[in-house]
């Protein structure tokens, strides 16, 4: 920095005599303060401005994030819950209990479910005679392995 | 180093250089006018302004290779 006598202004840095109206030391280079300079005014401004459309433009990005997922508050949670669940049990109701039966007996008797259902359609025709055949199938499926 | 960072790092550099360049002509205008060049001064801050120049450069080229 320059001393504040007007005339015998010196540089900080070099002690060398500066006018008053002196933006560098001719000696050493070095950049007196309290000197009106438009060109540093104006990178400064450009800078504070880059700096504030930088602020602006990440607060906007954050505010647009915080948008897009919107929280849900505990009650619609638990709302939201308890319909999920609702639902499951109207389709297991609609559905019946012999679907899961079907499938677990797919499972365990392996390709003799088809038979299985075949000879349950003939059952409401003659009930002994299917029975017959039921058990040749399950004796046939224990007999596989 | 991240994008972000590099970024950063450009974006300080970028204004780091246009100050000192700023200066190198302000320091040239005021020994003009004076009539009093010294040209070792000038010659002393071209060399520093070189190499934030270069700095800038390296700096340019990584993050263009990063980019593509």
């Amino acid at each position: 920095m320059t001393e504040s006598n007007e005339d015998n202004r010196r540089c900080d840095e070099c002690s060398a005599p500066v006018a008053s109206d002196q933006r560098y030391c001719i000696v050493c280079g070095a950049h007196q303060a309290g000197v009106p300079d438009p060109a540093a005014r104006y990178l400064s401004e450009a800078s504070a401005a880059r700096t504030r459309v930088a602020a602006a433009l990440a607060a906007r990005a954050a505010a647009r994030g915080k948008r897009r997922v919107p929280r849900l508050s505990g009650g619609v949670t638990a709302a939201l819950v308890a319909l999920a669940l609702a639902a499951g049990f109207a389709i297991g109701d609609s559905s019946g209990g012999s679907t899961s039966t079907k499938s677990l007996s797919a499972s365990a008797t392996g390709t003799t479910a088809t038979t299985h259902t075949s000879t349950t359609a003939k059952k409401k025709k003659s009930g002994n005679q299917s029975y017959s055949n039921q058990e040749n199938n399950l004796g046939s499926v224990v007999s596989v392995p | 180093m991240s994008d972000a960072e590099l970024l950063t790092e450009r974006d300080r550099l970028t204004e780091r250089f246009a100050l000192m360049q700023a200066e190198l002509g302000g320091l040239f205008y005021e020994m003009a006018i004076r009539d009093h060049l010294q040209l070792e001064v000038l010659t002393a801050k071209a060399a520093a302004l070189q190499q934030v120049d270069a700095e800038l450069a390296e700096l340019e080229r990584r993050i263009a290779a990063k980019t593509q």
